[in-house]
């Protein structure tokens, strides 16, 4: 038995106003859509169109919403990892993070990232057991030229994991290369029936999308890949200051791409993703720890998921401490409680990441599995043995008798969640273990396991076309 | 010697019925029941011993194996020489007075009686006389305390100075555990052996015997 409930913020009649409030914006404001394409589509699509401005008829959107499907099956190169996203998939899939500047270890401190950190940070979310999604680019690799990055990551994405995959926006000559390097692995055509790889798209909030990001929709779209649309406006600079006024902004932006996508492709994947955020206003920066925040996405969770019937996504563990200390800690439970909680189908942001995405650490990674690995035992409730109401052994055991003998016990006494970085020692057994703090557990965790993890996913003779491939295109 | 070592498989996986079918076998066979015990069920509680303290097994377990060996001894006892099966040592123990709580006292209890321990349990609450009466009759090697409430904590120190009074305490080791209880406050209060859990109360108590 699943939880009985997860979290609302607003109430079904609020909900069905924040829904008519967010037809009027797309009919009334209108988006900004800087393609000619897109711009054409939409027009052949009865949308009124002016400049870049187009203006989304209430007929069109319920008509996109209607096709965009409410679950996805979304493969990975071992097709036993392939996964179900949305309606009916059976726990929380989890996404490595992405887009960070900075790695930071216990060993070297905060620096600048480098492909050998990617590499590692590919690693370690390949054997990660809760992280059910490969790819993204934990941290960028600084040592590659720009112009090179997007293969070589690419190589080494395929190289290290075997997941479905997540990507990122990028011009649709670098998307079809991409694809092209994904059929060398799996065969050509095979993208047509497989959906393997979204990309995460960002609109420019407010209300407008740049051109990178209506190709990748497209481009994705026409080869049956998913995306997500994935809204980071933040309340009081890029949205209103009012939490339901960012939750409509945010949702009319969705609501624009998948639009475009549904025009471009009837029945193409699209994973609604709300992750905005309530800013620190003394400096007009952003920040992701605040309370406040999720009050936004949520609602836009239930928008999705009651009314649109979509899979979602959001930012589900971010922080904005510097180092993997007590902020991070519970800063990064707050968020996952509420967004796993609340309901979204995949949360990413949530393996490492630290200074509001600036940074990703390694002994983070390790503390992020445990906590998300708590939150999703929790989100698994009463199941099992636990819906035995055991009146007989109770009467069985009955006053001061001891349950700790009974076969039951030991029968079961494996089943109950356990830590997998905290310390559950008494005081005297962790002092006889060298006092380890978590950071230096973790530590030897991240090394264990690097050391463990095989150099490559491939069969040599395909890594090798792979590689050439690569070079070829260089 | 392969039927020793199922005998002790059984007792690991806390087997019961398994375990006193294949001791039976082994006496049918003509195995010697010291043997059984000392190369079979003992050997085999170091090992439960061992692998409860690295968290190989857990306490369920380790209780069930203990339960085990207890059904396995009483099918021995009858063929063994006196005092035996129960050779270790003798413990006396018990909660001290102002305090009902015994799940921990009672798993100390278990681990030593599948040690060899001869143990005779007081039970809770048990006040300074009946330590001292029993302690005189029975002439134990080692005096278990028990506590878990901070308010009995001070009981436990009265019980120890009582017992140093009256003589009874030369040459006898006492021990003391519960949750509140901590090495310096086991020090403070004169008491030789503290042990943090059931584990490592059986194994400083067999540490002591043979010290």
């Amino acid at each position: 038995m699943a939880l009985a409930s997860r979290i609302k913020v607003v109430g079904d009649a609020e909900l069905s106003r924040i829904h008519e409030a967010t037809v009027e914006i797309l009919e009334k404001t209108g988006i900004e859509f800087k393609s000619e394409e897109a711009l054409a589509l939409f027009k052949a699509n009865g949308a009124e169109v002016s400049g870049h401005r187009v203006k989304i008829p209430r007929a069109l959107l319920e008509k996109s919403i209607e096709s965009a499907p409410s679950s996805i099956t979304l493969w990975g190169r071992d097709e036993a990892k392939k996964i179900t996203i949305g309606q009916g998939q059976p726990r929380t899939h989890v996404e490595p993070s992405n887009g960070c500047v900075f790695t930071h270890d216990m060993d070297r401190g905060r620096r600048a990232s480098t492909m050998a950190d990617l590499i590692n940070f590919f690693k370690l979310a390949h054997q990660s057991p809760v992280c059910t999604i490969g790819g993204a680019i934990p941290v960028e690799p600084n040592d590659v030229p720009p112009e090179e990055r997007a293969l070589r990551v690419f190589f080494e994405t395929l190289k290290h994991t075997d997941k479905p995959l997540k990507r990122n926006v990028q011009p649709a000559h670098e998307i079809e290369e991409m694809f092209k390097m994904y059929e060398v692995a799996m065969g050509t055509g095979y993208l047509a029936d497989h959906p393997s790889i979204y990309a995460s798209v960002n609109p420019l909030s407010p209300l407008a999308f740049d051109t990178e990001p209506i190709e990748t929709i497209m481009t994705y779209a026409r080869h049956n890949q998913p995306v997500t649309i994935l809204s980071c406006a933040l309340a009081g600079i890029s949205a209103p200051m009012s939490l339901l006024g960012a939750a409509v902004m945010q949702n009319a932006e969705i609501l624009g791409g998948l639009v475009l996508s549904q025009m471009t492709q009837p029945g193409a994947g699209l994973i609604y993703a709300p992750a905005s955020a309530v800013p620190n206003m003394m400096n007009a920066q952003y920040v992701t720890g605040s309370p406040e925040t999720h009050l936004i996405n949520i609602v836009n969770l239930q928008l999705a998921e009651e009314l649109y019937h979509l899979p979602t996504r959001t930012m589900g563990g971010l922080n904005d401490a510097k180092v993997p200390d007590a902020q991070s800690g519970y800063e990064t439970m707050q968020n996952l409680m509420q967004c796993m909680l609340g309901g979204a189908h995949i949360i990413n942001e949530c393996l490492g990441v630290l200074d509001s995405i600036m940074t990703n650490s390694f002994e983070k990674f390790i503390m992020d599995e445990e906590m998300i690995s708590r939150v999703l035992r929790f989100m698994q409730g009463i199941d099992g043995i636990h819906t035995d109401l055991s009146t007989e052994l109770i009467d069985t055991i009955g006053p001061q008798g001891s349950f700790l003998t009974h076969p039951s016990t030991m029968k079961n006494c494996r089943t109950a969640w356990r830590p997998t970085v905290s310390d559950w020692n008494s005081q005297e057994m962790w002092e006889k273990k060298g006092s380890e703090d978590v950071l230096t557990r973790a530590n030897r965790i991240v090394k264990e396991r690097l050391a463990a993890c095989p150099e490559s996913t491939l069969d040599p003779d395909l890594e090798k076309e792979l590689s050439a491939f690569v070079e070829s295109r260089l | 010697m392969s039927d020793l070592q199922s005998i002790t498989d059984a007792l690991i996986a806390g087997d019961d019925n398994a375990l006193t079918q294949k001791v039976q076998d082994a006496l049918d066979a003509g195995t010697n029941a010291s043997t059984i015990l000392s190369e079979a069920l003992i050997a085999g509680m170091d090992i439960v011993g061992g692998r409860m303290e690295t968290g190989e097994m857990f306490i369920p377990e380790v209780l069930m194996s203990a339960m085990a060996m207890g059904e396995a001894v009483a099918i021995l006892k009858p063929l063994l020489a006196e005092g035996e099966a129960t050779s270790a040592g003798k413990v006396v123990i018990g909660t001290v007075k102002g305090d009902l709580h015994d799940i921990g006292k009672n798993l100390v209890v278990m681990m030593l009686e599948s040690s060899g321990f001869d143990v005779t349990d007081l039970g809770v609450d048990v006040n300074i006389d009946t330590f001292l009466t029993t302690i005189r009759e029975k002439n134990p090697d080692i005096i278990g305390l028990s506590a878990l409430l901070t308010t009995t904590m001070p009981m436990m120190r009265e019980t120890i100075a009582q017992i140093n009074a009256s003589g009874l305490g030369d040459g006898v080791k006492i021990m003391v555990g519960g949750a509140p209880v901590d090495q310096a406050f086991a020090r403070e209060i004169g008491a030789d052996i503290y042990a943090s859990d059931a584990g490592s109360a059986s194994k400083l108590a067999k540490e002591m015997m043979h010290a």
